[in-house]
């Protein structure tokens, strides 16, 4: 009987090997190989991952060959594999493309890719695959959007009528104030707004989630390698000011379903949430704009992007910048935005898009996209703006999201954000200005 | 000495050293070797992905941790924070493992499954418990904390922001640490426990000892290596402050809960800047090197009382 497994196990295996030695010697022979790194960190983006590396190997068959990799920590990753032991393609976190460039890790695109590829992105993608060479070094196929979630009926109940309809009539800061307080009025728990504190407000998301604060006062973070001056701005001091006396409306949503329970009537997150939320509020969910600070509402942008790592040369260069084309296209982009719910990054996909197209329920987020400010500085025109790109990022990431978490303890606004724009100063100084 | 002995020594000598050198060898691959790296370092201006490769710029990493207006405060902070932990967490877990253990060192029909779960803490990995705290420590009267007091004050007692204050924060995170950790001191003084001879509590007993003092003149002074120890582990233990901190906190509130170890991992690891780290390290290994030879004194006194 042990025996008789054994032998089983054995042939199975045989087998096995007879099947691969059948398939790896026609690869061998002609099809030329990639390595790809994708970023694994959700269900359904690790499914479209293989899907369509699995399409990719299927369509240029005994042309090209992909393989695979997932990581579920890709900033370690990258951060520790030298560039020359880096995968032809990898995905990553488009918030740190500039590091990467600085690092000499990333291979320009401009002149590999087609000028079509980049010029069928949206606005925000095309500003955040930028570096300030002005080469490009990324594409991506999804964006994301960030805004105000809002139940009708609360708004209604609480005797809110102006509900703003578009970016351009968002509600004011001050009027914020009024909305939050008429809200927490009527609720059960006195509560108005869920701002993702679970999602920790230390360093991280008020990089990207209250980034469009400074924005909305009028200032990016770093003006011309300085933030003394624009971080510590009188303006974004007053705007952080107006945000921490909102405290009190806030529930801390340590379960994150303050609003999908109906505890609050506004949640201000990030597109991520939409699936879960229009599927448990249905009709009444509404998508508004973030408050407007001064000069306009402002959102973030930028989402996960892929790139050519630096050292990829000749047939493995060719063979990366058709996998590269082949995942930018419509099909691809939506069989990934349907499973992770965020907002195409191309013209094309998003017009196919049955949430982001116009009439779209998140049509919101797709207008404040084609709006982007990229990195000038922001006026009331423009609506979304990409975290810093220069490889300081990670130090004014942690430098902001410290002052944001005093701030909403209670430490003083003004002294936070000078000591975040100074270390940022600093940072700058350190490496001759980047 | 003998001569006889002095003779052996030699060789004696010889078969410790060579014995010791698998020690030895690790020690100065794992911790030696990474020191002097991390001193040499912390004279250069140097991160991950550096373009033009470290620059050398002498005291200026210690001038910015120690002496720079901006950043040094934070530093400070860190260092206060690291002691007045170990000032919460070294007493407060030290006299609740002896009451553990005396309590568990009784003899009853199932004590065994009473120290496994008393020692279950000490087994789950502190990201966990941290973030099964995390929703304990939640500020709203959602929070499992909070609706215990409020339920038992009847309602008296208004919701407490335990992580987000900046008086409690530190407090917090001692309560969650004493109770992860009591339990792996607990089973060291169980064990010192077993080796007091019982005729001295016979002893005791014949001479009318009640068991106050029975524990206070018996066990304590029985107990009193045992104890050395567990200070001195329970101190090194709680000046590397880290998973707990950078799971719940980050060092907030207002740096209420900055730590030397946190400060270091984040600057090397999220802001890339190895040489701060390394002269946040440097600075950090001196002041344990002093606290350390403190302690050798005590215990020198100890034995020398013996």
């Amino acid at each position: 009987m042990k025996f008789k497994k054994v032998s089983a196990t054995a042939s199975a295996l045989a087998a096995i090997a007879l099947g691969f030695g059948a398939i790896s010697p026609a690869h061998a022979a002609s099809a030329q190989e990639i390595t790809v790194w994708a970023m694994c960190s959700e269900v359904g983006e690790i499914a479209a991952a293989k899907e369509q590396v699995a399409a990719f190997n299927g369509f240029y068959d005994g042309q090209y060959h992909a393989t695979l990799t997932c990581k579920a920590d890709m900033g370690t990753a990258i951060k520790s594999t030298s560039v020359g032991q880096l995968p032809s393609v990898f995905e990553f976190d488009g918030e740190n493309l500039a590091a990467y460039v600085y690092a000499g890790k990333l291979h320009q695109l401009d002149g590999v890719v087609p000028a079509s590829v980049f010029n069928n992105e949206l606005v925000s993608i095309q500003a955040e695959g930028t570096y300030k060479d002005g080469h490009k070094y990324s594409v991506s196929q999804y964006d994301s959007g960030l805004g105000l979630f809002a139940s009708k009926k609360m708004l209604k109940a609480a005797g809110i009528n102006d509900v703003p309809t578009s970016y351009k009539n968002a509600w004011t800061a001050t009027r914020f104030t009024a909305v939050l307080k008429a809200l927490a009025a009527k609720a059960s728990g006195k509560k108005a707004i869920d701002i993702k504190e679970n999602y920790g407000m230390g360093p991280g998301w008020p990089g990207y989630a209250f980034t469009p604060i400074v924005n909305s006062a009028g200032y990016q973070i770093v003006t011309n390698n300085k933030a003394v001056g624009a971080l510590d701005s009188t303006a974004v001091v007053n705007a952080f000011k107006t945000f921490a006396s909102w405290k009190p409306y806030v529930d801390p949503s340590s379960d994150d379903k303050a609003f999908e329970n109906g505890r609050v009537g506004l949640a201000w997150v990030g597109h991520w949430q939409y699936p879960a939320l229009s599927a448990k509020l249905g009709s009444d969910l509404a998508v508004l704009p973030l408050p407007d600070f001064g000069v306009g509402s402002k959102s973030g942008q930028g989402s996960h992007s892929w790139s050519i790592s630096a050292n990829t040369t000749g047939a493995e260069l060719a063979a990366s910048n058709v996998f590269l084309q082949y995942i930018m296209k419509d099909q691809w982009i939506l069989n990934v935005t349907d499973q992770n719910g965020a907002v195409p990054a191309t013209k094309t996909a998003l017009n196919k898009s049955v949430n982001y197209r116009k009439g779209g329920p998140l049509q919101l987020y797709a207008d404040q996209l084609s709006a982007s400010c990229g990195t000038a500085k922001p006026t009331k025109a423009c609506v979304t703006v990409p975290r810093t790109i220069s490889a300081a990022w990670p130090v004014i990431n942690t430098a902001f999201g410290t002052a944001v978490q005093t701030i909403w303890n209670g430490g003083d606004a003004k002294t936070a954000l000078h000591t975040a724009a100074v270390t940022i100063d600093q940072d700058y100084t350190d490496h001759s200005g980047y | 000495m003998t001569s006889k002995k002095r003779s052996k020594f030699g060789q004696d000598n010889l078969a410790g050293f060579l014995m010791s050198l698998p020690g030895l060898l690790l020690l100065i691959l794992f911790v030696v070797i990474p020191f002097l790296t991390a001193v040499f370092l912390s004279f250069f201006n140097v991160d991950f992905n550096m373009v033009g490769g470290p620059k050398f710029w002498g005291f200026e990493n210690y001038r910015r941790i120690l002496v720079d207006p901006i950043s040094s405060p934070s530093f400070y902070k860190a260092l206060l924070n690291n002691f007045t932990f170990a000032l919460i967490v070294v007493p407060a877990q030290t006299a609740l493992a002896v009451l553990l253990a005396v309590m568990l060192n009784a003899k009853l029909r199932g004590i065994a499954f009473f120290r496994t779960f008393f020692f279950m803490p000490v087994v789950f990995p502190m990201s966990l418990v941290a973030i099964i705290w995390a929703l304990m420590f939640s500020r709203d009267s959602l929070g499992m904390l909070n609706g215990l007091l409020n339920l038992i004050s009847f309602g008296q007692i208004q919701p407490i922001d335990w992580l987000g204050d900046p008086n409690i924060a530190l407090l917090s995170i001692a309560l969650l640490s004493v109770w992860a950790g009591v339990g792996f001191q607990m089973v060291i003084v169980l064990a010192g426990l077993q080796e007091i001879p019982h005729e001295l509590y016979e002893a005791a007993n014949l001479d009318r000892a009640n068991a106050w003092q029975r524990f206070w003149n018996v066990t304590i002074p029985g107990l009193r290596n045992t104890l050395v120890f567990v200070v001195i582990i329970t101190t090194i233990f709680s000046l590397r402050l880290f998973d707990q901190v950078y799971i719940l906190t980050q060092g907030g509130p207002i740096d209420a809960t900055q730590t030397v170890m946190l400060q270091a991992v984040t600057s090397a690891f999220v802001e890339g800047n190895v040489g701060k780290a390394s002269a946040i390290t440097v600075i950090f290994v001196l002041i344990i090197i002093v606290l350390t030879l403190i302690q050798r004194l005590f215990l020198k006194q100890n034995r020398e009382v013996k």
